[in-house]
């Protein structure tokens, strides 16, 4: 069975993203295992990790890919199973996972080196699955390439190191890498497989996963949970500021402000809103709640502070869910543009 | 005698008045006051002082307060503010012990200095001070007008106490227009030394007051003042009219309580319990108050309309219900009354419509009757006036047919109409016959009749006594104070509340997994796990609570999330483990609590609980300690009351354990003076016989120890 172990320099640099487009595009019939779970999602009293979640309903993989992962704390790992019954449980569910399929992604949690004291790092598990590790690396050239040749060093003798895709690039930056980066890599014969643009259609996602990953209350207009935010807008001006900004007219926005920032709050409702995010867990004045609820608009109150709510929902909308086909089509699309998939695959 | 009474007898019934600060310049508050005790017909002696004027009004002026025959048994003083202490001192070195302080440039300008010194100069002599910053006083029982107000004063039973100056003044004037007679007008201004209290108690003792209008802004001794209302209420009537409500304490208070009690709220709460009636505004505070001066209560329900048009007896059926004014329905009894005085298409269901064609007469021979049937208690009179028909000659034979009758029960009138009508509301009003403009003036007076008799007649009870642990409970509290906390941490906040003999759900804390598992099927599924850790304080929010756990597996799922989200969140949080809580099902959520409050002490709070609480704000507010009477009436104030009593096919809930639950919280309130705010919320209220329970809590204790008295007690 050919097995190829998805890792990154960094965590959020997109393992997910190739994962998905490399599947889409292989014309194979693709497993996906993710053994150490990082993006905890416990819902209908189940938890699973989002990334298999998104798997599992975009490739229609069977339920053994959501019950694989073994945990999303080292604690629980370590006090559940010793060294070797680790590797046979993780050999096992991998082998149950690979049944009928062509070849196997193995995603790690977070970034390459994450998990290394229970063996759970990107090393050991390509060793373990007898895999080649394919790096996802975002960032600028000097900072991607010291940490590909520094990964390189560190893999030489024990895993194949199949090559590097950068990730989030934009358009301006591309030049720069496509120049810059292959002549540094060929010294030590890893290869470039791809250049994936920073997209901005990526970054959006609907008011119930804000819901549900920020564990908030819903305040009003329940039906409308399933809008798809995208524009985050920060509610720091006066009202008759913030109709001064342009972003604030963009259609499906999400406004995240203070329960006791009325103006604002209402000038929202009126223009095209997908939710409103309330911070500090300030409620509006009824009548406001009412409105949102007539017309059908989320308001969701969380107890965190506007700054720290406004990069949890930039992180959030970035997020790649189940059932999102507008994504899926974009990464589809992407990848086959931007990957080499001749040389990811053989 | 009381004390309030002997305290302020001077500045009510004095022998000799000096003015310091006379004038004989019209129109001066020195000339109005000298002049005003003369038009008044004040028999008592009067010193005007003033270097100034050898004379004023045709009274000898002394040129020093030194050279009156003695000194005065009530001194006016009306000088510039910088030198009224020295006035004070020297009138307390000849023998003065009563001041009116009518100057201002005191505390309202933020002379504290002068009002400081003012005090110790008090002190020194045992005298008294009504001010600075006063109208004055008018007191009807020694035809003493010894204010710069207006000059003819209506005489009557109708005592008015005001803190504002100039709408003091103002409503003396009204209360002639509005013909409501004056026993008593005091000004309390600055009350740097009489206060609201003690002008109340004085009024609530005077045999000519029988009826207390006041108008208030704020109250310095919030709990000394209920006192004396609820004393006072028991003989007579209170109306009050306050304004000046504040959001500021309500914004910096950390829990529900504190922040949903807003100092109005509770002060509104506050006179409720004492009995006291408030108006929003001053055509409700004048309509009452000349009911209440000029009618008996009425002695049971049922009120009876008699109107001469339907289009308005169903206005006044609707504001009956409005002010929970019951109508009468015995129909055999308004028809055997009515229908002999009544054109044959009248209806005698009440209201008890005679038609616009009844003659004077008719419509007099029905309100007769109305007044002679002794199962009749009370009586609204409408009148729409008929173009063909002369209103004065109404007016005039409804004073004709009522004329002996009057007295004995309750009889209000609304005349409706142009032209003489205002004539005729005020021949009526001439004859202790309250008649107003609208039907819904007419029902509001008759509304607040019934309130005061509800009042009167309510089951007295007194606060229950619990055998509680103070002295477990005070030690969970100087735990928390030697560790410089002033939030409790969960765990104490719940101990403090078993200690206070409240239930919750069976709950147990597991280290670990395992523990756990075992606590989960020891407590019987369905069961909620919590995270367990001082350091993690929005649990729900960040993942640490799972709820509803059926089943081993399902332990064990939120076991792992709980302690990943844990772990993710707050990477050095010390982490104890897991609380196993029995999972409350079928149980409405309610809140409950108490917060301190400056004036009046602890107020307890109960309402409709969970997270909307702030946004339904469906609560009621009592300031403790209550009795279990009045713990019950604080469950069914809310709107959501029918909730709990079983509406729509629900399961009534455990009425008892909640009364019981607020019951308890007034007698931990009272003795824990160091908690200063204190929520429970969600309290769930399960259905009849399963009581009430603990869910979430949260407390705020002072800063400083406060509880001495809870130690003696302990």
């Amino acid at each position: 069975m050919k097995s190829l172990t998805i890792t990154s320099t960094r965590t959020a640099a997109g393992k997910t993203t190739v994962g998905l487009g490399i599947a889409l595009n292989s014309g194979l019939k693709c497993g996906y295992y993710k053994p150490y779970g990082d993006h905890l999602v416990y819902s209908k009293k189940n938890l699973h990790d989002l990334d298999a979640m998104v798997f599992h309903d975009w490739l229609e993989l069977g339920n053994e890919v959501l019950d694989g992962t073994l945990g999303f704390d080292a604690d629980k790992i370590i006090s559940t199973w010793n060294r070797q019954e680790l590797d046979a449980v993780l050999k096992n569910n991998l082998e149950a996972i690979a049944k009928g399929k062509d070849i196997m992604l193995v995603e790690t949690a977070r970034n390459y080196s994450f998990g290394g004291h229970m063996d759970m790092d990107s090393v050991s598990l390509a060793q373990r699955f007898d895999s080649d590790i394919l790096l996802v690396a975002e960032g600028d050239v000097p900072l991607i390439l010291d940490k590909v040749m520094a990964i390189s060093k560190c893999l030489e003798g024990m895993v194949k190191l199949k090559g590097i895709v950068v990730n989030k690039v934009s358009e301006e930056d591309r030049e720069k890498i496509e120049i810059e980066i292959p002549p540094v890599l060929e010294r030590r014969g890893i290869k470039l497989l791809g250049i994936l643009p920073k997209i901005q259609e990526l970054k959006r996602g609907t008011m119930r996963l804000v819901l549900e990953k920020l564990n908030a209350n819903i305040v009003a207009g329940s039906d409308g949970l399933d809008k798809v935010i995208e524009v985050v807008q920060v509610g720091a001006l006066s009202a008759e500021q913030a109709m001064k900004m342009p972003t604030f007219f963009k259609d499906n926005k999400a406004l995240i402000t203070g329960g006791d920032r009325a103006d604002l709050i209402f000038a929202s409702l009126n223009t095209n809103t997908a939710g409103i995010i309330l911070t500090n867990n300030i409620l509006p004045h009824p009548k406001i709640i009412a409105k949102a609820e007539d017309m059908n608009i989320p308001i969701i109150s969380v107890h965190m502070d506007t700054f720290t709510t406004a990069k949890a929902v930039e992180h959030i909308v970035a997020e790649i869910t189940p059932g999102d086909e507008d994504k899926k089509q974009l990464i589809k699309d992407m990848a086959k543009k931007e990957l080499d998939m001749d040389a990811i695959l053989n | 005698m009381s004390s309030a009474r002997t305290n302020l007898e001077k500045l009510f019934n004095p022998s000799s008045i000096s003015i310091i600060g006379a004038s004989a310049r019209e129109g001066s508050i020195g000339f109005n006051l000298v002049q005003n005790l003369q038009i008044s017909g004040y028999a008592g002696k009067i010193w005007p002082v003033n270097p100034k004027y050898p004379e004023v009004l045709g009274l000898k002026c002394f040129s020093a307060l030194e050279d009156t025959p003695e000194a005065a048994e009530l001194t006016l003083v009306a000088v510039p503010a910088e030198n009224v202490n020295d006035v004070i001192r020297r009138s307390c070195e000849k023998g003065a012990r009563m001041f009116i302080i009518i100057s201002s440039g005191f505390d309202e300008v933020g002379r504290h200095d002068l009002t400081h010194e003012l005090l110790t100069i008090l002190k020194q002599y045992n005298a008294r001070t009504l001010g600075p910053n006063v109208f004055g006083v008018f007191s009807a029982s020694s035809n003493m007008n010894a204010t710069f107000g207006p000059p003819q004063v209506r005489r009557g039973n109708v005592g008015l106490i005001s803190q504002s100056g100039a709408l003091g003044v103002a409503l003396m004037g009204k209360s002639v227009s509005d013909n409501i007679g004056l026993s008593a007008v005091v000004s309390l201004g600055n009350e740097a030394d009489i206060s609201e209290g003690e002008a109340l108690e004085y009024l609530g003792q005077d045999p000519a007051t029988e009826v207390i209008f006041m108008y208030m802004e704020g109250c310095k001794e919030g709990r000394h003042f209920m006192e004396v209302a609820n004393r006072v209420s028991m003989t007579k009537p209170i109306v009050i009219i306050k304004s000046g409500s504040s959001s500021r304490g309500a914004l910096a208070a950390a829990s529900h309580t504190g922040s949903l009690a807003g100092s109005d709220k509770i002060f509104s709460a506050a006179i409720k319990q004492a009995g006291v009636i408030r108006a929003f505004n001053l055509t409700d505070a004048f309509n009452w108050t000349r009911a209440l001066a000029n009618l008996p209560l009425p002695t049971a329900e049922g009120t009876v309309i008699v109107t001469n048009g339907g289009g308005v007896g169903v206005m006044a059926s609707d504001s009956a219900e409005r002010y929970d004014v019951k109508l009468n329905d015995n129909l055999e009894m308004l028809e055997r009354i009515f229908r002999p005085t009544m054109p044959a298409f009248g209806s005698s269901k009440n209201p008890i419509d005679v038609t616009g064609q009844a003659r004077n007469e008719e419509y007099g021979l029905a309100l007769k009757a109305s007044l002679e049937e002794e199962t009749i208690p009370s009586v609204v009179g409408l009148y729409c006036t008929p173009a063909t028909m002369d209103v004065l000659k109404f007016a005039n034979t409804a004073v004709e047919y009522t004329a002996n009758l009057r007295g004995k029960k309750p009889l209000i009138f609304s005349i409706i109409g142009g032209g003489s009508v205002p004539e005729a509301i005020r021949i009526l009003n001439e004859h202790n016959i309250p008649c107003y403009e609208t039907p819904d003036e007419a029902m509001s007076a008759m509304g607040v009749l019934y309130k005061r008799w509800k009042w009167l007649n309510k089951e007295p009870g007194i606060p229950e006594e619990f055998d509680m642990d103070l002295k477990a409970i005070r030690a969970i509290i100087d735990a928390a104070h030697e560790k410089n906390q002033t939030q409790l941490v969960e765990s104490d906040c719940a101990e403090i509340l078993r200690l206070a003999g409240l239930e919750f759900p069976k709950t147990a804390i597991a280290r670990d997994l395992d523990e756990a598992i075992k606590a989960s099927e020891d407590i019987g599924y369905p069961v909620v796990m919590k995270i367990l850790s001082q350091d993690i304080v929005h649990k729900t929010e960040y993942g640490c609570v799972k709820l509803d756990l059926e089943d081993e597996r399902e332990v064990r799922v939120a076991y792992e999330s709980i302690m990943a989200e844990a772990r993710r969140h707050f990477p050095r949080a010390r982490i104890e483990g897991v609380t196993i809580t029995e999972m409350v099902t079928d149980a409405t959520e309610m809140i409950l609590g108490f917060s301190m409050d400056q004036s009046f002490g602890p107020v307890l709070m109960f309402g409709m609980g969970g997270i909307y609480v702030e946004v339904l704000k469906d609560v009621s507010f009592r300031v403790a300690p209550i009795s279990k009477q009045e713990c019950e009436h604080m469950v069914k104030a809310i709107n959501s009351y029918p909730i709990l009593a079983g509406a729509r096919g629900k399961a009534i809930r455990d009425l008892p354990k909640i009364v019981e639950a607020i019951s308890r919280l007034s007698y931990l309130a009272m003795h824990t003076p160091d908690i200063l705010e204190l929520d429970i919320n969600p309290l769930m209220a399960l259905a009849k016989g399963k009581g009430c329970k603990v869910v979430d809590s949260r407390m705020t204790i002072s800063k400083v120890q406060r509880n001495k008295n809870m130690e003696e007690k302990a």
